[in-house]
C-alpha cells in the first residue's frame, strides 16, 4: 500500500527536508548574488556616469601605470569577492545534499553577514549623489535580500544537525 | 495507466464481472479509447470535439493557458484521466487560489467515483468502459492533478526507486533524463520525465509529466517528493494499488449488471427509492458518505459504494494478477491478454483505433448515435459534463462551468 508517513519520526523528517531545502536554495542565492556583485561593479564604472578613477577617489595627477596595478587589485579583489561567494553557496550546496559534513563555510557566511549588514547604514551617507537614489534603493534591497539568504542558510544549517541528533 | 491495463486488464475484469466475451471487448476497447480519442481524432471522423477525452501532445504545445485554455485542459483532463478525489479538502493557512488547485488532486475512492460509475448505470457498454477507464486512473495518478499547476504537480529531482532484491527491499536513486523518444532503461534506473518549468500554468506541469512514466508501470514502487505535500515523502507502491484497481473494477461492473445486493441505510434497513435520489451515510461511520442512490423509483435502492473490492477475484486469480503487475517490463499487453484468453477461452484481438471509423463515418446523421462511436461520445460528454458540473459546484472554476444535461436524458 502507498504510504505516506505520520507520527513524530516523519514529521522530524519533514522538517529535515524543510531546512535542507532551505540551505541549499541559501546557497544557490549566495553564488547568484556574487554574480550580480561583479555584474553590478561592471556595469557602473563601463555604464555609470562616474569612471573608475571617479569611484575609487584618485586624484587625476597620478600615473596611468598607477591606475594600471589599481585596475588589476580592483580584478583581483573581484575575483576574491567571487570565490568567496562560491565558496559559501556551493559548501552550502553541498552539505544540504549530504555530500559534505563540515559545516566551516558557515564562519565565512557569518563574517559575510555582518559585512553586508554592516555596509547597509554606508548607502545613506549624505554626501552620496541624490540623483542616484534609485540606485541606493536597489543597492539596499539586494543587501537585504543577501543578508536575510545568509541568516536563513546559517539557521537552517543548524537546525538540521539539532534534527538529525533527535532523529538518532 | 497504458493499453495492457485499460484494455486488456479491463477485458479480464469485465469477463470475471460476468460480461460475455463480446462484451467486454466493447468495454474494453472503449476504456482504451478514452486515452486516443482526441479532437485530432474527432475532427477527422467528423464528430463533435466537445467529446475529446485526451489531449495529444501537439495539440497540448499549441493550448492555450489563459484561463479559457486552463479551463478546456482541466475540463479533460480532470473527468477523464485525474479524478479528484475530494472537491472539498481543507489545507490551513492557504489561499482561494492554491486551494482550488489542490481540491483537483487525483485520488481512488472519492465521492466523484462514485458519480462516475452511478452514471455509468443503466448506459452503454462505452460508457462502461469510459467510467473503467477513469476508475482505474484514479488508482495509478494519484497525487497528481488533472490541471497544469506547478505547486502541485512538480517533484523534488530526488526519485528513489524501491526494488525487490532476493526479498529486500533496495533502494536506487533514480536517473531522469528529457528525451521523450527514448525508452525507459528499468536495469540501469534511467527513465525520461518533463523538464523543469518555473511558469505555474505552463502546460509541461499538467498531470505526472515530472514523475516520468512511473505512475503508469504497474511493477513499479518509488519514493518522492511532491510539491503540493509540505516536505512529506510518498512511497508509491503500485503492484497494490492495480491490484485494487483490478478488483474495484470488478466490483464496479458487477454493480453496473446489477449484480450486487441492494444497500443498506445507516440503520441497517434497506430503502425504498423515493425517486428522488439522496446521499447514503453512516453505516462506516457517523456522517461518512458510503454512496449515492441509484434512482429507481419504488425499487430498493442501490448504490455505489466506494472503497469495496471484488475479494472473491482476489482469492482465486490474486496469485496471477501479482505476477503479471509485479514483472518489470515497459509494458504487459502480452501477459494480460494470455491471461484473458485463458479465462474466456477466447482470442482477444489487439486494439485497433480505427475499427468502428468507418461504421461512424458512413452512419447517417440520425444513426451517428447508435453506432459504437456515437455511444462513446455521448458517455464522454456525459462524464465531462458531471465532473465539470460537480467541480464548479465546489466553487471551482478551474473547469467553468456545463450545460448539463439530466443523466437520464442522456440515456
Amino acid at each position: 500500500m502507498d504510504t505516506i508517513s505520520k507520527g513524530n519520526v516523519e514529521d522530524l523528517g519533514c522538517r529535515y527536508r524543510k531546512y535542507q531545502k532551505n540551505v541549499e536554495i541559501g546557497g544557490k542565492a549566495i553564488i547568484i548574488f556574487g554574480v550580480w556583485s561583479i555584474i553590478k561593479f561592471i556595469a557602473s564604472v563601463l555604464l555609470g556616469q562616474q569612471s573608475l578613477r571617479d569611484l575609487l577617489g584618485i586624484d587625476p595627477n597620478y600615473p596611468e601605470q598607477f591606475m594600471f596595478v589599481l585596475v588589476v587589485i580592483m580584478i583581483v579583489l573581484l575575483a576574491l569577492t567571487m570565490v568567496w561567494h562560491a565558496y559559501i553557496g556551493v559548501s552550502a550546496i553541498k552539505y544540504a545534499q549530504g555530500l559534505k559534513k563540515s559545516r566551516f563555510f558557515l564562519v565565512w557566511a557569518a563574517l559575510m553577514l555582518v559585512v553586508t549588514v554592516c555596509s547597509i547604514p554606508g548607502y545613506f551617507d549624505p554626501s552620496n549623489n541624490p540623483e542616484s537614489l534609485d540606485t541606493v534603493i536597489v543597492s539596499v534591497l539586494v543587501d537585504l535580500s543577501m543578508s536575510f539568504s545568509l541568516l536563513d542558510m546559517i539557521y537552517s544549517s543548524f537546525m538540521m544537525t539539532r534534527i538529525k541528533r533527535q532523529m538518532g | 495507466m497504458q493499453e495492457d491495463f485499460h484494455y486488456y486488464a479491463t477485458y479480464c475484469a469485465a469477463y470475471l464481472a460476468g460480461y460475455s466475451h463480446e462484451e467486454s471487448l466493447e468495454i474494453a476497447y472503449s476504456a482504451q479509447f478514452v486515452d486516443l480519442c482526441s479532437r485530432t481524432f474527432l475532427s477527422k471522423i467528423g464528430a463533435p470535439l466537445n467529446a475529446a477525452t485526451t489531449q495529444l501532445q501537439l495539440e497540448m504545445m499549441d493550448a492555450r493557458t489563459d484561463i479559457i485554455g486552463l479551463q478546456d485542459i482541466t475540463r479533460i483532463w480532470a473527468a477523464f484521466h485525474f479524478l479528484p478525489q475530494d472537491l472539498y479538502a481543507q489545507k490551513p493557512r492557504r489561499s482561494k487560489r492554491y486551494m482550488q488547485k489542490y481540491r483537483l488532486i487525483c485520488g481512488p475512492n472519492g465521492d466523484l467515483l462514485a458519480k462516475t460509475v452511478e452514471n455509468a448505470r443503466g448506459k452503454s457498454l462505452q460508457h462502461v468502459g469510459i467510467a473503467m477507464h477513469v476508475l482505474a486512473d484514479t488508482w495509478a495518478h494519484r497525487y497528481f492533478a488533472g490541471t497544469p499547476s506547478l505547486v502541485i504537480n512538480n517533484t523534488e529531482h530526488d526519485f528513489v526507486e524501491l526494488l525487490d532484491v532476493d526479498g529486500e527491499q533496495v533502494e536506487r536513486p533514480v536517473k531522469f533524463r528529457h528525451s521523450p523518444t527514448a525508452a525507459d532503461d528499468l536495469e540501469n534506473g534511467i527513465y525520461t520525465n518533463s523538464l523543469f518549468q518555473g511558469n505555474e500554468n505552463s502546460i509541461m506541469n499538467l498531470g505526472h509529466g515530472r514523475a516520468g512514466h512511473f505512475p503508469d508501470y504497474s511493477f513499479a514502487k518509488y519514493r518522492y517528493m511532491p510539491a503540493w505535500g509540505d516536505y512529506q515523502e510518498i512511497e508509491k507502491d503500485n503492484p497494490a494499488d492495480y491490484e485494487k484497481a483490478f478488483a474495484q473494477m470488478v466490483y464496479a461492473m458487477k454493480f453496473l449488471r446489477g449484480e450486487l445486493e441492494p444497500g443498506a441505510s445507516s440503520a441497517g434497513v434497506e430503502n425504498i427509492c423515493s425517486g428522488r435520489g439522496a446521499e447514503v451515510r453512516g453505516a462506516a461511520g457517523e456522517g461518512e458518505r458510503i454512496g449515492s442512490y441509484s434512482c429507481i423509483q419504488g425499487a430498493r435502492c442501490v448504490f455505489f459504494r466506494t472503497g469495496k473490492y471484488d475479494e472473491e477475484v482476489l482469492d482465486k486469480y490474486g496469485a496471477r494478477i501479482r505476477e503479471i503487475l509485479t514483472k518489470r517490463q515497459l509494458i504487459a499487453s502480452d501477459d494480460w491478454k494470455r491471461f484473458g484468453e485463458e479465462l474466456s477461452g477466447h482470442t482477444v484481438e489487439d486494439f485497433d483505433i480505427e475499427k468502428y471509423q468507418e461504421q461512424y463515418v458512413n452512419a447517417t446523421k440520425d444513426g451517428k448515435d447508435k453506432t459504437f462511436i456515437g455511444k462513446f461520445i455521448r458517455g464522454a460528454i456525459s462524464q465531462k459534463g458531471m465532473v465539470t458540473e460537480e467541480i464548479h459546484k465546489s466553487g471551482n472554476m478551474h473547469a467553468g462551468f456545463s450545460k448539463l444535461k439530466r443523466v437520464r436524458a442522456l440515456g
